[in-house]
């Protein structure tokens, strides 16, 4: 069989039917959701590309206040935004830990779009540690940089980056000043935002010292939160730069609201640089589509894919539509080829299992900072890429999202799932349980075991089951007898009456024996 | 009770001959030799522990160079150790140590720790991937290789690895990695070589789905790698915690991130793991602001990363010595790239070139390699430690010296001859060093660890009467970290075990002969996961077993 991959760019004309839809949803969002696989199985695909390829630009809410148990938060109720109140040491950790909440709520809760996990793209992309904040304003601020430049103009998203506070914290733009500038931000602008460190990608050290000069003069505003610019503290001499950009030279200026000139020219000059686009393509393509960039790849979707960013002046719009919109993004190479993230993995199981979550804010909180803890224990904590190039599943040659997997990353991924599905399980981990019954009973022809078993695996997984793994979750349904109709009676009888406990914890039993199968098993990784 | 050596004297048998061949032998000879050689090298029973500084460490606030002293504080005097401060080896007079890492200098002063000066690579790369990567790999700075230098030497030794592994003569992981992310240094052709154990005592088996879905392409490879790993995990897991749960006692290490780390790799080398190559990895290292405190710059953030370094070798030394396996273990610490000789605007230093290796352990060679870096008059903040050793020659003279990796080998782990900087004291590496009798008195000494800062058992009396209700008591319960454990012995033999929920004995605090008294021990569950535990103390014919919590999350 010839596994190499033919398609390129071209639009995807093939079918629209469940593997499909759920290939698209679960590349583009965090799992697919049995609605949602629904939803879109109505419309056409080039409906759906348009529906899921935009940012959600509904209100998305704001940190809260949910730390005040103990002690009040003189300016924040309970419940109430902190985003417009002042600073405060004393709640600041408080305050910074709510937003990452906010963040993880806004991941299981996604809209139908690609809004979030385009998001969690530039996150990594940028790989700034929030945790590290000074002030929570800027953790809240730097994620919603980061959603309205989500699908808009990666120029832009640069020059905004490049003056946000958060990142200025992260990489030292506010120790950055003409008598001693730091090289920080300078590097990674080049080497891990832009241009990347490819052999096509030749600035030089001289080219990052340059740069830092550029960016000498930020300050932290305390009151307000924000990034000021001191004239005082800019290198007014004239900046020039490597033949890699032309011999360019950036002139220097006078005044305070003078800087954008000179900081927005020297990125422009770096935009010049084609490897920009192909830099970008590349990380588009191994975070959404596989890690695996053969020459074959790189010449029909890469190269093509740069050539549509440079077109569009770099908007990122027209890249995401011509990319899932391929052919080569629906290639049978491409499904089920990618190894979970542990966002995938846990989101996209609270999501797709859709467990009644607590309507209680407090207990909602609570759940937030176990999921938050979660991430964590799997080597994704959502707020802190491990550092500044995102996580290594992105970009460490030649293992790439392989990384995610070990011995122990492995034993916390069962384990959770064990802890989800049994509320016998040790350690807990959370208090949500996954309602089994509740998720099968939505199964048209659940009392049915083939249809059940049809319906679930063709939801959940990219590959495709042998007929030997349906028997063997079959007989678990039919506890080894050879009837169908023992489980039929059995899932009747609980219709019949659902407040039997005799009734539902045969149902249950079995659905726990089922579920545990399917997501302990190793293909439930891959998506 | 003593402690008896427990490897098995064969290997030894076996190598000398083969060795005194081979090295005089012809060419032909030679290669057919060297796969025999291979395996005797793996015969040997020793073991190095690379512990990973990640972010790039400041050498020079690390070791300070004495001779041009006046010109580093000229150039870095916001964030330098000020020369009050600072501490001077016995050993040394030209060197002198940061004052959080007292503990690396008294090694240094035994002679139990040598100073490799000055280590780096050709055009330093300031980019910590890029500067990370030629580290791990062994390339030289413009080239990119996929397999790491480690991996490469493994591929050697374990050839065909994954496949068949593991086996009678390879029970355990090629490498053992105590933080959660593999290193690219492990990586092989087709596969890494570590096996990531954050808990030995984690045995948590993974479902196996003797029904595979149907893949093909890159699916499959994905999913034959997944199934790989979860097939090595269940296998090296058991045996793993098998073998870690033979030891019941370690001596204290300080409670951080680091110091667990080298108190699990003990327990496993202790308990007879073969894997002879352990990576831990601290990080933090990337002090561009605020790394010392700006009153007493003796102090700050670079100074507890070091406290933190130096605090974990000296407690792994010492119970390495305590277990009786310290003549078999030797470290060495490394990371991407050192910093810069002048201090920034922010009290930090940027990313720099050369820097400091520490190699250490009861074998190590002690004292200093090379000549301490010369700082100029008015270096300015670019101005960089250039290169003395080449890092690579430091591996490599560390797999020939500890491993007897032939010259061969390592030509085609390090892609060329790289100098040869000697590191250990004996050189007599093939062969097996074994197990240390381990004093019977420093056994009983600490075998109670009562409380972790006096060290000896406590008797508060020896006229208690004896209610069977409170001759074994357990609190906190639920407990945290460390359990305490109070018993009482009648006199004659005690045993005090515990046991995970599963029945299974997971350490003796203690076992002996116990004149008649009440008795304190400290028990160290901090490594184990949440879960019930019972405790069991046996005097004689009486016994009685405590359920208690563990609940750290």
């Amino acid at each position: 069989m010839d596994n190499s991959i033919s398609s390129g760019l071209e639009p995807y004309d093939g079918p629209w039917e469940v593997p499909e839809v759920k290939h698209f949803l679960k590349r583009t969002m965090f799992g697919a959701k049995p609605n949602d696989i629904n939803y879109f199985q109505n419309r056409s695909f080039q409906q759906s590309l348009q529906e899921v390829i935009r940012i959600n630009n509904n209100s998305v809410g704001a940190p809260i206040n949910t730390y005040s148990e103990k002690e009040i938060d003189p300016d924040v109720a309970y419940g109430a935004t902190w985003v417009n109140a002042p600073f405060s040491n004393r709640f600041k950790f408080d305050r910074m830990w709510t937003s990452i909440h906010w963040w993880t709520n806004r991941l299981i809760h996604q809209d139908r779009s690609i809004t979030e996990k385009m998001i969690l793209f530039w996150h990594n992309h940028f790989g700034v540690a929030n945790t590290g904040s000074q002030d929570p304003r800027t953790n809240y601020r730097y994620i919603n940089t980061l959603h309205v430049n989500a699908l808009g103009n990666f120029k832009k998203m640069i020059k905004d980056i490049t003056v946000d506070p958060l990142m200025l914290n992260f990489l030292n733009g506010f120790q950055n000043e003409a008598r001693a500038p730091d090289e920080n931000y300078a590097r990674e602008l080049m080497e891990l935002f832009t241009l990347g460190k490819g052999p096509e990608s030749k600035y030089t050290e001289e080219d990052v010292k340059a740069a830092a000069r550029v960016l000498t003069g930020f300050q932290f505003d305390y009151n307000r939160g924000s990034a000021d610019f001191f004239s005082s503290r800019h290198d007014i001499g004239d900046k020039t730069f490597s033949s890699f950009f032309g011999n360019k030279t950036i002139k220097a200026f006078g005044g305070n609201e003078d800087w954008p000139t000179e900081i927005f020219g020297m990125i422009d000059m770096i935009f010049e640089k084609e490897e920009v686009s192909k830099f970008l393509c590349r990380k588009f393509y191994r975070f959404f589509v596989n890690y695996d960039i053969t020459d074959e790849i790189e010449q029909q979707v890469i190269l093509p894919l740069a050539q549509i960013f440079r077109n569009n002046n770099y908007e990122i719009l027209p890249v995401m539509n011509a990319l899932f919109g391929s052919k080569h993004f629906f290639d049978s190479e491409n499904t089920g080829s990618m190894i979970k993230s542990p966002i995938d993995f846990y989101i996209g199981m609270i999501r797709e299992m859709e467990p009644d979550l607590p309507s209680d804010m407090r207990i909602y909180s609570y759940f937030m900072e176990d999921s938050r803890k979660l991430l964590f224990y799997l080597q994704q904590h959502l707020p802190d890429p491990p550092n500044v190039a995102g996580w290594p599943a992105y970009y460490q040659n030649p293992i790439y999202g392989r990384s995610w997997i070990n011995s122990e990353t492995l034993k916390t991924r069962a384990s959770y799932v064990e802890a989800f599905l049994d509320k016998n399980a040790k350690p807990r981990y959370t208090s949500v349980i996954l309602d089994l019954i509740k998720y099968a009973g939505k199964i048209e022809g659940v009392e049915d075991p083939n249809q059940l078993i049809n319906k679930v695996l063709e939801r959940m997984f990219s590959l495709k089951p042998s007929q030997e793994y349906k028997n063997h979750l079959k007989k678990i349904l039919l506890s080894n007898q050879e009837n169908d109709y023992y489980w039929t009676n059995a899932w009747l009888d609980y219709k019949s009456k659902p407040d039997d406990e005799n009734y539902k914890n045969i149902v249950e039993i079995r659905l726990r024996q089922f579920f545990k199968s399917i997501m302990h098993i190793e293909e439930y990784n891959l998506h | 009770m003593k402690r008896r050596s427990f490897l098995t004297k064969t290997a030894l048998g076996l190598a000398s001959p083969l060795v005194s061949n081979a090295f005089g032998g012809s060419t032909k000879l030679s290669s057919i030799l060297s796969s025999a050689i291979s395996t005797v090298d793996l015969a040997n029973d020793h073991v190095l522990v690379l512990i990973q500084l990640a972010g790039g460490n400041d050498g020079l606030n690390t070791i300070l160079p004495l001779e041009t002293f006046g010109n580093l504080w000229a150039a870095r005097n916001s964030i330098i150790v000020p020369d009050d401060r600072f501490l001077v080896s016995k050993l040394s007079k030209r060197i002198a140590f940061h004052p959080a890492i007292e503990g690396l200098k008294n090694m240094f002063d035994d002679s139990k720790l040598r100073i490799v000066n000055s280590v780096g690579y050709p055009n330093p790369d300031f980019s910590h991937f890029k500067s990370t990567d030629i580290w791990m790999s062994g390339s030289n700075s413009n080239e990119t290789l996929l397999t790491g230098w480690l991996g490469r030497y493994l591929s050697d030794e374990y050839s065909n690895y994954p496949n068949n592994y593991p086996n009678v003569n390879f029970p355990d992981p090629p490498a053992i990695v105590t933080t959660s992310v593999l290193p690219f240094l492990l990586q092989g052709e087709s596969s890494n070589f570590g096996e990531v154990v954050i808990n030995p005592s984690n045995n948590y088996q993974l479902y196996d789905n003797k029904l595979p879905f149907i893949s093909s392409g890159k699916a499959a490879k994905e999913l034959e790698f997944l199934r790989q790993s979860g097939s090595l995990s269940n296998q090296y897991s058991s045996k793993l915690f098998e073998n870690s749960s033979k030891v019941s006692q370690q001596k204290p290490y300080p409670d951080t991130g680091l110091g667990s780390q080298l108190k699990n790799i003990a327990n496993l080398i202790a308990g007879g793991v073969k894997t002879k190559i352990y990576i831990a990895s601290m990080s933090g290292f990337d002090t561009h602001a605020n790394q010392v405190d700006r009153a007493e710059p003796w102090k700050g953030t670079h100074a507890n990363l070091l406290r933190e370094l130096s605090e974990a070798i000296v407690a792994f030394q010492t119970d390495l010595k305590f277990l009786g396996v310290s003549k078999r273990v030797i470290g060495a610490t490394f990371s991407e790239f050192g910093r810069r000789v002048g201090s920034n605007a922010s009290l930090g230093s940027d990313h720099g070139a050369a820097a400091p290796m520490i190699i250490f352990g009861e074998q190590a060679l002690g004292g200093v390699a090379g000549d301490n870096p010369m700082i100029e008059q008015y270096a300015n903040p670019n101005t960089n430690v250039p290169m003395q050793f080449d890092f690579r020659s430091v591996f490599s003279s560390l797999l020939k010296d500890w491993f007897c990796v032939n010259q061969n080998t390592l030509e085609k782990v390090f892609m060329k001859n790289f100098q040869y900087i000697p590191l250990v004291a004996n050189l007599d590496c093939l062969g097996i060093t074994g197990n240390e009798e381990v004093d019977e008195n420093d056994n009983l000494v600490n075998i109670y660890r009562p409380d972790i800062n006096s060290g000896t058992q406590k008797i508060l009396s020896s006229e208690t009467t004896l209610t069977d209700g409170n001759r074994l008591m357990a609190y906190p319960n639920s407990f945290h970290k460390t359990l305490k454990l109070e018993f009482e012995s009648e006199g004659g033999h005690c045993i005090l075990q515990i046991f995970n929920s599963l029945g299974q004995q997971i350490a003796v605090v203690n076992e002996g002969n116990f004149q008649r008294g009440y008795y304190k021990a400290v028990f160290d569950g901090q490594d184990l996961p949440d879960s019930l535990y019972y405790v069991r103390f046996q005097n004689k014919s009486f016994q009685k077993v405590l359920n208690v919590v563990k609940a750290s999350r």
